[in-house]
């Protein structure tokens, strides 16, 4: 019984979540607030994108700013170079983007643990490199200039509202694709190799086709927010491509909660959020963005969502078996996201 | 744990409604700078310099009282876009001054154009932005980088002789721009540089760049700035290029912020620029003072650049009483003497000033480096001695143009 109540109260908070995120740009907030929110939005989708790898399938990359970042150059050249209408330019930017992390992820996904993550780090660079130096197409270290508004069969998405939506639509799609794919038997398959990759590949399971289809599904889902960006900044510098994004983005995945759905979300909303109000204040925003992730790092390690569901299963369910065993495995834990 | 969810969310929400107090009528600046990173030394010299104009004034500006604003960029173009946008949008900044490096002021520019949002642009060199880019909010009160480096060039052909030279600089914007605006006119002279050579930002060894030297030139121009500037003096001493080829460049290489952490190696350079801390008028040995005892460090082009802005800012208020009116502010600075440090200059049409270049040589004085000037060429335009619509025909200067034959 309390199975359903937990699955139908979701359902609702999703639904409000959502509703509360159509309202937000009616009301008479300053359109800072809104531009903030997009940001927050498009480094929501990046850190999901990226969580699929290193929550659901167990790899720990810190290239995906690489992917983000390449994908955003790609949409952003052909609008300010060739005129590429948004949607075409976004059409060519994810074509290019599934390529890219196929080809990466041939050699990438050969690899394991510290030396996956090495080889990913490798790859990032060579984008950045790339981004910095090949400055008649890249703009150079002066950064990419001149991506026009993004616009969709003659309308032009010109104020911060109305390509917010555009935003808040793209991640509500692309949030649900991922949600089926992690309940799909393909994304219990990725848990499977997770947790014991020798055993999956015993049972039968092809692990490397597996955690390569993972890795494009990923690299795929930052690039389109690496898109996003492009146009919301109408601006890409070789900063976007650098490993301290891609370090970034993976904090907001683990602060928020690795292989938790909305935990990454929760992350980007944080992160975003305090790096922008914080430095407004001091000038030492810096330290104190560092003491919070040691602070969530030695407290919660699974994450901030782990925390909030263990409170709240102490509150409303009085010690619920699954919900409030803190000391499950990771196997549980993650299952237990997954069906909830 | 739950107090930690509590305290960020407290956090938050203060953080949200500090932004909704804001006082009337007074003239607001947002200042963005690198305060944190690589470039926080050039940053916390650019925003000391606001800071002492205007505490010197009372905080108030053509009568107004001022309010400022600042917030650090991390040297990250996409967080100064990022603070400029916050500054307009919900400070409701009158006017966005800094930053310091050209990637960050070129996306801070293109903002300032697309949302007519006036952009006081201090230090940022990219001579784009007030050339075939040019904007009525974007205020340039520095320098273009080429603009010392074209009437450089002809000095070192008339004065030091020299007809072969090879060049060392960064690898964007602002080392492709000051290099090539000397080459440009080297070559009209006839002079010849044989070889430009683009080591990045952080180049940690120099050792493979500076051996790609031809053993034939008469002198080497270089520019850089920061730690980067003194890695390469200490390494063009050690590897012994500096008895070989005399080492001339662009002023940011000995400026100010950085010459107190050089030795011997720096002696001797010959640089230009529209600053040197050791211009004796009265009114920079003023400036120099006050600058000196408030902070306990010299001043550089930097805290001279945000300073004098500062003045600008007051000679434009002082005129249209405001900034919405862009043209109004326009009118009352351009082509206005403006008293500064750096010496008396004006507002040319395209928002640049037009300003003396000093020559300056590195010396030991008292005991400590200082850039002695040697010679100063009055008056330079952005456009040298060009017509600016013909100069405007040209490419802007970059690593492919003019190009090495």
């Amino acid at each position: 019984m309390p199975a359903i109540n937990n699955n139908s109260l979701k359902k609702i908070l999703i639904a409000l979540g959502i509703l509360v995120l159509i309202i937000i740009p009616q009301l008479p907030v300053s359109s800072y607030y809104i531009n903030l929110l997009s940001l927050i939005l498009i480094f929501a989708l990046l850190a999901m994108g990226l969580n699929l790898l290193v929550g659901y399938t167990g790899l720990s990359s810190l290239g995906h700013a690489a992917f983000f970042g390449s994908t955003a150059y790609c949409a952003g050249i052909l609008s300010s170079h060739y005129g590429w209408s948004f949607l075409a330019s976004s059409a060519a930017g994810v074509i290019f983007i599934i390529l890219l992390a196929g080809g990466f992820g041939l050699i990438n996904v050969r690899s394991k643990g510290v030396t996956f993550l090495m080889v990913s780090i490798a790859f990032g660079q060579i984008i950045w490199g790339l981004s910095q130096s090949w400055s008649a197409v890249t703009g150079g270290a002066n950064g990419l200039v001149g991506i026009s508004d993004p616009s969709i069969f003659g309308y032009v998405f010109a104020s911060c509202t109305s390509y917010y939506y555009i935003i808040l639509f793209v991640l509500i799609c692309c949030s649900y694709l991922l949600y089926r794919i992690i309940n799909s038997s393909f994304g219990l398959t990725l848990q499977g190799i997770k947790d014991n990759s020798k055993r999956m590949t015993s049972l039968g399971y092809n692990v490397f086709l597996h955690s390569w289809i993972a890795y494009i599904i990923s690299g795929t889902l930052s690039g389109i927010a690496g898109i996003l960006y492009a146009y919301y900044n109408n601006f890409v510098s070789p900063t976007d491509v650098s490993v301290i994004t891609s370090a970034k983005v993976m904090m907001m995945v683990l602060v928020g909660g690795a292989g938790t759905f909305f935990g990454p979300a929760l992350g980007a909303i944080i992160i975003v959020s305090l790096e922008n109000l914080l430095s407004a204040f001091t000038n030492r925003w810096v330290l104190i963005m560092g003491i919070i992730y040691i602070l969530v790092v030695m407290f919660t390690p699974a994450g901030l969502v782990e925390l909030i569901k263990n409170s709240y299963g102490k509150v409303f369910s009085k010690g619920d078996d699954s919900n409030s065993n803190k000391g499950g495995d990771s196997r549980e834990r993650g299952r237990s996201t997954v069906k909830s | 744990m739950k107090k930690l969810v509590i305290l960020l969310c407290i956090l938050m929400v203060i953080s949200l409604m500090s932004g909704l107090v804001s006082a009337a009528e007074t003239f607001k600046i947002g200042f963005i700078s690198p305060l944190t990173g690589t470039f926080s030394a050039n940053g916390m010299d650019m925003r000391d310099g606001v800071l002492l104009y205007l505490s010197e004034h009372n905080w108030k500006l053509g009568g107004r009282d001022v309010e400022l604003i600042v917030e650090d960029t991390e040297g990250d173009p996409k967080t100064a876009l990022t603070k400029a946008r916050k500054l307009a949008e919900l400070d409701k900044v009158d006017i966005i001054a800094g930053p310091l490096l050209a990637s960050s002021g070129y996306a801070v520019a293109e903002y300032a154009r697309n949302n007519k949002v006036p952009y006081l642009d201090n230090i940022v060199s990219a001579d784009d932005l007030t050339q075939r880019l040019y904007s009525d909010y974007v205020i340039r009160t520095g320098w273009t980088s080429s603009q010392p480096m074209q009437p450089f060039a002809k000095w070192v052909y008339d004065n030091l002789g020299y007809r072969k030279v090879a060049t060392i600089a960064y690898d964007f914007a602002f080392g492709h721009e000051t290099m090539s605006g000397f080459h440009y006119v080297f070559e009209e002279l006839g002079g010849d540089v044989v070889k430009k050579i683009w080591p990045p930002i952080g180049t940690a060894d120099y050792a493979p760049y500076l051996a790609q030297i031809p053993p034939d030139v008469d002198a080497v121009l270089a520019n850089f700035s920061g730690s980067d500037a003194l890695r390469f003096m200490k390494q063009y001493q050690q590897f012994g290029f500096k008895k070989r080829f005399p080492l001339i460049g662009c002023g940011t290489l000995t400026d100010e912020h950085i010459l107190p952490s050089m030795g011997d190696e720096a002696i001797g350079v010959i640089s230009a620029l529209h600053y040197s801390a050791a211009i004796d008028t009265p009114i920079n040995n003023e400036f120099y003072q006050k600058y000196t005892q408030r902070y306990g460090r010299i001043p550089s082009y930097y805290s001279e650049g945000t300073y004098t802005s500062m003045r600008v800012l007051d000679v434009g208020l002082q005129a249209a009483g405001g900034i919405d009116d862009i043209m109004a502010f326009l009118n009352g600075i351009q082509g206005k003497e403006i008293k500064a440090p750096r010496g008396n200059f004006y507002i040319d049409h395209y928002n640049n000033p037009v300003q003396n270049i000093y020559i300056r040589k590195v010396e030991r004085v008292n005991d400590q480096l200082q850039n002695t000037v040697i010679d100063m060429i009055p008056e330079v335009s952005q456009f040298y001695n060009y017509d600016p619509s013909e100069f405007l025909k040209k490419p802007v200067y970059s690593r492919e143009f003019p190009p090495v034959d």
